[in-house]
């Protein structure tokens, strides 16, 4: 944990990012268009947006952990909140705080752009993933519909 | 009962803050701020604002229904997505078909912009508008944590 460092997704990552991504998806039994890497990761990467953004954890040059936010707005309140959408850390790096270190990262960094704290989804079947989440944040009654 | 959906606009402004003060009670949340309340309602209305936007179901002179969706990027697509955020019936308008047909509205919105199909959030324990989306939409194994 000491060696790895946490800071936006840049350009020159798109290799280490590739190779998270895919196994995030794959966790979720899905594939993408290799058009959809291209355009989230243009888009995660584009400084002239500030919707959207990424945090990746290199240990060294190795990417062991990321995690991709949101920003849209609310009609409950003047300001845009944060959905923290994907997070993922690379299974020999799990159980040392890095999925924490990545979730606070994106609550500094919502604070810092005046956006309501960060909230995400999780499949309730997920217990390692809870089992931090609990800790953390706060279980809401919401479930979700999918038209 | 004959029913009209159509895009919320500005001399809804009365009506629709009634309906919105009633929903926002149902959640049990303290009244929103006048200013929040205006500053929604322009956002709402204003077809600049393409992120933020509002439908109404009519029955004659009468509003009597209300939904908010919202669009925002998605990294597993290449589409926006669309997030039906709040969703609300007058009671005395209920179990006639107002929930579905706004539902109906925003999906046929959503598809003509080209934006993936609505999803929303509701209560675990909101068994009424449950009994609907369960009829309309599918149950997501997802729940949701708030920072």
């Amino acid at each position: 944990m000491q060696t790895v460092n946490i800071g936006p997704l840049k350009a020159q990552h798109r290799d280490q990012w590739l190779g998270l991504w895919a196994q995030l998806t794959a966790f979720y039994g899905s594939e993408l268009a290799k058009g959809i890497y291209d355009q989230s990761f243009a888009r995660l990467t584009d400084k002239d947006q500030r919707q959207t953004g990424a945090f990746l954890a290199l240990n060294e040059h190795e990417a062991v952990g990321m995690v991709h936010f949101v920003a849209y707005p609310h009609n409950w309140k003047p300001e845009p909140v944060c959905y923290l959408q994907d997070l993922f850390i690379v299974p020999s790096h799990r159980r040392q705080g890095l999925a924490q270190a990545l979730i606070e990262k994106v609550a500094q960094h919502a604070q810092a752009m005046s956006w309501a704290p960060p909230h995400w989804m999780t499949n309730d079947d997920n217990v390692p993933a809870r089992a931090l989440y609990d800790r953390i944040a706060t279980l809401t009654p919401y479930v979700k519909y999918q038209l | 009962m004959s029913l009209e959906i159509r895009s919320l606009r500005k001399d809804d402004r009365a009506a629709w803050a009634g309906l919105w003060a009633q929903y926002i009670a149902f959640y049990e949340h303290p009244p929103l701020a006048g200013d929040v309340v205006e500053t929604t309602f322009a956002r709402l209305i204003d077809p600049q604002c393409s992120s933020q936007n509002g439908a109404v179901a009519c029955a004659g002179d009468e509003v009597v229904g209300l939904a908010h969706f919202i669009y925002h990027p998605h990294n597993w697509r290449m589409e926006e997505m669309c997030y039906l955020q709040d969703l609300f019936t007058a009671p005395h308008a209920r179990g006639q078909g107002v929930a579905r047909a706004l539902i109906t509205h925003v999906a046929q919105q959503a598809h003509d912009k080209g934006a993936g199909a609505p999803y929303w959030l509701t209560q675990e324990s909101n068994s009424t508008a449950r009994h609907l989306y369960d009829q309309v939409a599918t149950l997501t194994p997802f729940v949701k944590y708030q920072m």
